[in-house]
This record gives structure tokens, sequence and C-alpha cells, in this order.
């Protein structure tokens, strides 16, 4: 009688090691499977709303952008850039602006004017106001920009 | 038995690190802009809406190009200018002093790349992207410290906002090699802690900046938007950062990464051509907000609008801009806002071709208004 107590309760823990086997093993498996379902999904990017997906914010410690990108730049140093053809420490860039349209709205042709900087005649495409580019050198830390940059035509977006 | 209960503990593991909280916004924290609830009016403006007409001092000492900034604090204007100048105006527009300068000394600055309030300490800080310096000053100009920062960290923004917890939130340019994000916002305790927030849909090989106002402050919010989006962010002090506040649903829906897969784009914003190709929104534009009303601009079947959201009621209307020569014409001036009205500032040659007959409180303004006098600054005030 003692013998089939002793068996049973062997049986019995050996059932329970089975079944936490069993359930240890469908956690990891299905913890896998979601993982791999997410990542081949993009991590939601296709399946989120544009401003749900946005939020996928990168937490940042390291550095940030690279010196190159601008005209005639050098990372060593923005001496090398003559001053005849280069702003120093700046970037070649386009400044995105809307156009102030005021008192021009019978003309057609619109002058556009940043406060007191009048940028340039744009034939608008559209019935009323705008945006429009226009080049820039913003600051740059050692990147240098070249001055026919400033000289390019605003362009309507 | 051991390897049993790692098993378990790992599988939990997994499932937990599976769930990505950030990620989980509901529908119902957030507030939408029907365009089909909104009020249309033909003319903007047409509620006879309060304003009032400025007339900024105008001397050597003060001679603006171009507003880049306006904020206002304690009776007193603060203005960027285009020339790398902050400018102190009482709110008579009486010119009181101005605030750092440019040279190579110490205590000056090689540019001037923004400024902002920090309201609650009544300090300036001038941001020097060039020397990668923060300067803060009293409202009454004195230097009070320089803090050099990190030039990885401040490189590449066209301008600054603060928030309520005193984080500050960089707009960043549009390039490939500067960032690939909205906004950096930047922890003011070590000003080395960064995060990159909301990414660009569209990256230009070539580097844009905004001038566009992307950001606003109603009160101490801070609402954020983003390129090509029409979800209006909004910075949660709790959270520590930019989430999702206000969705626009005008006629057309947003774009979406699928359109622009596989597409390059010498500018961010040239992605405005393929939204409108596909029938999609360019997004909205134009951020400003007084404590009670938000701003922004949308388009619309190739027209442009404007749209005041009452942030307290949330309702709204939107008008389209008529082409009548009238002082809500002056209204594409805006460059701010206070708590309770929008802020335009029109240049004085504009302002003095103006018929002001009818009006006569800003006739009395503008009658002694020279073509190369410093801009009007009209106050909108809603309600």
């Amino acid at each position: 009688m003692k013998n089939i107590k002793l068996l049973i309760i062997q049986k019995l823990s050996q059932m329970k090691n089975i079944k936490l086997t069993l359930l240890g093993t469908a956690a990891l498996l299905i913890a896998v499977g979601l993982n791999i379902r997410h990542a081949l999904n993009d991590y939601g990017v296709r399946d989120n709303k544009l401003h749900v997906e946005v939020l996928a914010q990168s937490n940042g410690s390291g550095g940030g952008g690279s010196n190159s990108g601008g005209s005639g730049s050098s990372s060593d140093g923005v001496n090398s850039c003559p001053l005849a053809t280069y702003i120093r420490n700046a970037k070649p860039a386009w400044e995105t602006v809307r156009v102030q349209d005021g008192a021009h709205c019978n003309l057609g042709l619109f002058v556009v004017t940043l406060g007191k900087r009048t940028v340039a005649n744009v034939t608008l495409n559209v019935n009323v106001g705008g945006t429009i580019r226009v080049p820039e050198c913003p600051d740059s830390p050692g990147n240098c920009c070249e001055k026919s940059h400033i000289n390019k035509s605003p362009r309507y977006l | 038995m051991k390897v049993q209960k790692i098993i378990i503990i790992l599988g939990i593991m997994l499932l937990w690190l599976g769930c990505d909280k950030k990620q989980q916004i509901k529908d119902e924290e957030l507030i939408y802009i029907d365009i089909r609830l909104l009020q249309k009016k033909n003319l903007i403006l047409e509620d006879s809406v309060k304003y009032r007409f400025l007339k900024l001092e105008t001397t050597n000492k003060c001679l603006i190009r171009q507003i880049m900034k306006i904020d206002f604090d304690e009776n007193k204007m603060f203005i960027s200018d285009r020339n790398n100048k902050v400018f102190v105006f009482d709110n008579n527009g009486t010119f009181l002093h101005d605030v750092g300068g440019i040279g190579s000394g110490p205590d000056e600055q090689l540019s001037i790349t923004d400024f902002v309030l920090d309201k609650k300490n009544k300090q300036i800080q001038i941001f020097d992207m060039l020397k990668s310096t923060i300067y803060m000053y009293t409202y009454l100009g004195e230097l009070i410290s320089r803090k050099k920062v990190d030039v990885n960290i401040f490189r590449d923004f066209s301008s600054v906002d603060i928030t309520s917890d005193n984080q500050l939130v960089l707009t960043m340019y549009n390039n490939i090699f500067a960032t690939e994000y909205n906004y950096r916002m930047v922890n003011t305790e070590k000003y080395t802690n960064y995060r990159n927030c909301i990414p660009y849909i569209a990256i230009g090989e070539v580097c844009e900046v905004y001038r566009i106002a992307k950001t606003a402050k109603s009160g101490e919010i801070l609402y954020l938007s983003a390129l090509a989006s029409d979800t209006i962010y909004k910075y949660d002090d709790r959270e520590k950062s930019i989430l999702p506040a206000i969705v626009f649903n005008g006629k057309y829906k947003p774009l979406t990464k699928e359109d622009v897969v596989d597409k390059t784009f010498e500018i961010g914003s040239d992605v405005e051509f393929i939204a409108r190709m596909k029938k999609r929104s360019i997004g909205i534009r134009e951020l400003y907000a007084t404590k009670k009303y938000l701003h922004f601009v949308f388009e619309m079947d190739a027209e442009i609008y404007r749209c005041f959201w009452n942030l307290e009621r949330q309702t709204g209307s939107y008008y389209r801009y008529v082409c009548e020569s009238t002082i809500a014409n002056f209204f594409s001036y805006v460059i701010g806002a206070t708590d309770d009205a929008f802020v335009c500032a029109i240049p004085a040659y504009e302002a003095i071709r103006h018929n002001w007959d009818e009006n006569q409180d800003a006739k009395s303004v503008i009658d002694n208004t020279l073509e190369d006098d410093n801009p009007i600054i009209a106050f909108y005030y809603f309600d």
C-alpha cells in the first residue's frame, strides 16, 4: 500500500513537471512568435495611424548629424573655404516660407516679401497664397555654403 | 526544475517586452477636428474682431529688417530680427534696449540662432549655434551666465521652445546629414541628454530650414506640428514626451509611409507634390495659439484656408483667403500670439499703401508712419 502511494506521488510529480515544461515552452513560443510577427510587420509602421506611428521616438545620447552636406564643406575646418566664394560655418539650404500676399492680390504675380526683404516675384498656381522655398545659407558649424547658392531662383511648392 | 523556471521566466519577460506601451495611444485621448463640423466663413475675421495697431519706435538703435520671433511678458515685447539682434520694446512700442550683441568677445555672440523667454525665471536665453553657447540674460539685458553646450546636440536647428518644465525643444532642419526628426528635446539639467522626436515622413538631400511656425504656446501648453502631418502634438510634462493631441480630419487623408517609400526628395517639403498628386493632405502649417484659440493653415481644392479652433469649447471655423483690401487681409502677416490676441507684423510700406479712412484708430497710428519705418504690430483679439 505504501509503495502504491509513493508511486502515485512520483507520477503526480512527473506530471507536474511535464505541465510546467509545456507551459513554459508554450509561453516562450508565443512570445517569440509575437515578436517575430511584430518585426515582420515593420514594428507596426504599416498598421498604425501616422500619429501613433510617429511615437516611435528614439532615445539618444550619441552624436548629432555629421559635418558633411555643405557644398564645399570640410570637417577639418572651414578655413579651407575661400571667403570669396563661400560663407563659412553655414550650409546650403532652402528656407520654407509662406507667401505674404497682402496688397498684391490683384496682380496675379506675387511679390514675396519677408518683412522688409523682397525675395522674389512668384506666379502662384493656386488661387491665393502658398508656400515657397527660397535659397538660404543658415548657420551650421563646420560647413561652408557657396555664395552662388543664394542667387538660385525661389520655387513655389 | 531550474531549467523549467528559467524557461517560464524567459517566456514572461519576452511577452512583456513584446508589448510596447508607448505605442498604445487611446483614440479617446485625442481630439478630432472634423472639417464637416467646422463652420465655413467667407471672409476671415468677418465677425468684427477687435484689433489694435501699434507703431514700433524707429531709431538707429532698433532698425528691424525682418521679425523672426516675437514674445511677450511683463508688458514688454521681445523681438528677434533677421540681422542677429534681439530688441525689447514696451507695450506702447517704445524701444527700451537690446539684448546681447554680435562680436568676438566672450560675452558676445557670433550669431543669434534664436531666443526663448524663460518666463518662470524671468530670463532671456539666446542660442548661438556657431559658438555652441546659450547666454542667459535678465529682462533688462544684463548677462547672468553662459553655458557651453555640445555642438553635436545644438546644431542644425532653426528655433527653440521651452516647455512648462524647462525642457528645450529644438525645431530641426530637414536633411539626411542633419536629423531625421522634426524635433529634438534637450534636458536642461544636463544639456547632454536628448531625445529626437517625430520622424520626418520625407527627408531631403538638401537641407531645409523651416521659418513657418511649427510650434505654438497656449499658456503653458506647447503644441507642435510635423511635416506633411495632420496631427497636432502636445508636450506632456508628466510623460516628459511629445504626444499626439489633436487630429485634423480634413478632406484628404494624410500621407502614409507607403506613399513615399522608395522616393527621393531634393528637400523634405517636396513631399507636398506627392501629396497633391495622390490627393492626400499636405498637412497643417502655421501654428499659432492664444489661450483660447489654436490657429493653423490647411490646403483643400488648391486653396488655402485658415482654421481657428476654440480649445475650450472644441468648436471652430475656417476661412478662405479672399482678395479684398480689408484690415483682415493683414492677418497674413501673423507672426505670433499673446494670451488673448494673434499678432501680426505689417511692413510699414504695406501699411501706408492701405486706405485707413474707415478706421480712424488705425489711421492715427499709420498716418505718422514712413515707408522705411519699423513694422506696425497689429493685435487681433477674438471674442
